[in-house]
């Protein structure tokens, strides 16, 4: 699993807008997941293979966000 | 700093005097972020991690120095910046101004970094702490408006 978590740094309009950019997400999809981040400490953000959830996890950090790549239990 | 046109080609910002000495001071910052700052997991226990997370610290140390190569080529392109009666006026693609947002949050998150991760504001600034928490505010400053550009009017 993707994951992003909370930090007090980054604007939430800045998290939504990486989260279109490396997801192509519409505004409305980034924006419920940047709340789920901002409310409730992180989110999911996809549910991938290895290779593919290094890949946004590379994307998410070069945009400097708090994200990380976790086993889905 | 005001957008004063935009394309789909290209964004022009005018700048006051002091606002594009502010933005090539907090260029000059970059990279702020410390290098292998984050990890590729929290939890651990994900099978080939350690190779995982040298691939990653190694293709953000990369980014870093292509980012820093594109910052020099911009600042010296006489093209991005031209004079005009009151201020400035910059002209950016919107590739330019994609990689300037990242360029930018690196600089705000690897200020907040140096000032030690708060989780509040700062109740008090002294000496040492005064320059990075200016940085952090001056580039999330900035930020916002290039994100205002992209999103354009609501």
């Amino acid at each position: 699993m993707v994951i992003c978590w909370n930090d007090p740094v980054n604007y939430m309009e800045y998290v939504t807008h990486v989260f279109q950019v490396v997801f192509g997400w519409a505004h409305q999809k980034a924006e419920f997941h940047m709340l789920q981040v901002h409310e409730q400490g992180k989110s999911v953000l996809a549910r991938e293979s290895m290779e593919k959830a290094e890949h946004y996890v590379h994307q998410l950090q070069k945009y400097s966000l708090h994200a990380t790549m976790e086993r889905d239990e | 700093m005001n957008l004063i046109r935009s394309t789909r080609r290209q964004f022009q910002f005018r700048l006051g005097r002091r606002e594009k000495q502010v933005l090539l001071g907090l260029l000059e910052l970059y990279p702020c972020l410390p290098a292998a700052h984050q990890p590729l997991s929290k939890a651990g226990g994900l099978p080939g991690q350690e190779t995982g997370q040298g691939l990653l610290d190694e293709a953000l140390a990369e980014q870093r120095q292509d980012n820093r190569r594109q910052l020099q080529a911009l600042l010296a392109d006489p093209g991005r910046f031209q004079e005009e009666e009151t201020g400035w006026r910059l002209s950016l693609s919107p590739a330019d101004l994609e990689w300037l947002l990242q360029v930018l949050n690196d600089i705000r998150v690897g200020s907040w970094v140096l000032l030690g991760s708060p989780e509040k504001r700062l109740a008090r600034l002294d000496e040492k702490t005064a320059p990075h928490y200016w940085a952090m505010e001056m580039s999330g400053q900035f930020q916002m408006q290039f994100l205002e550009a992209i999103q354009g009017p609501n």
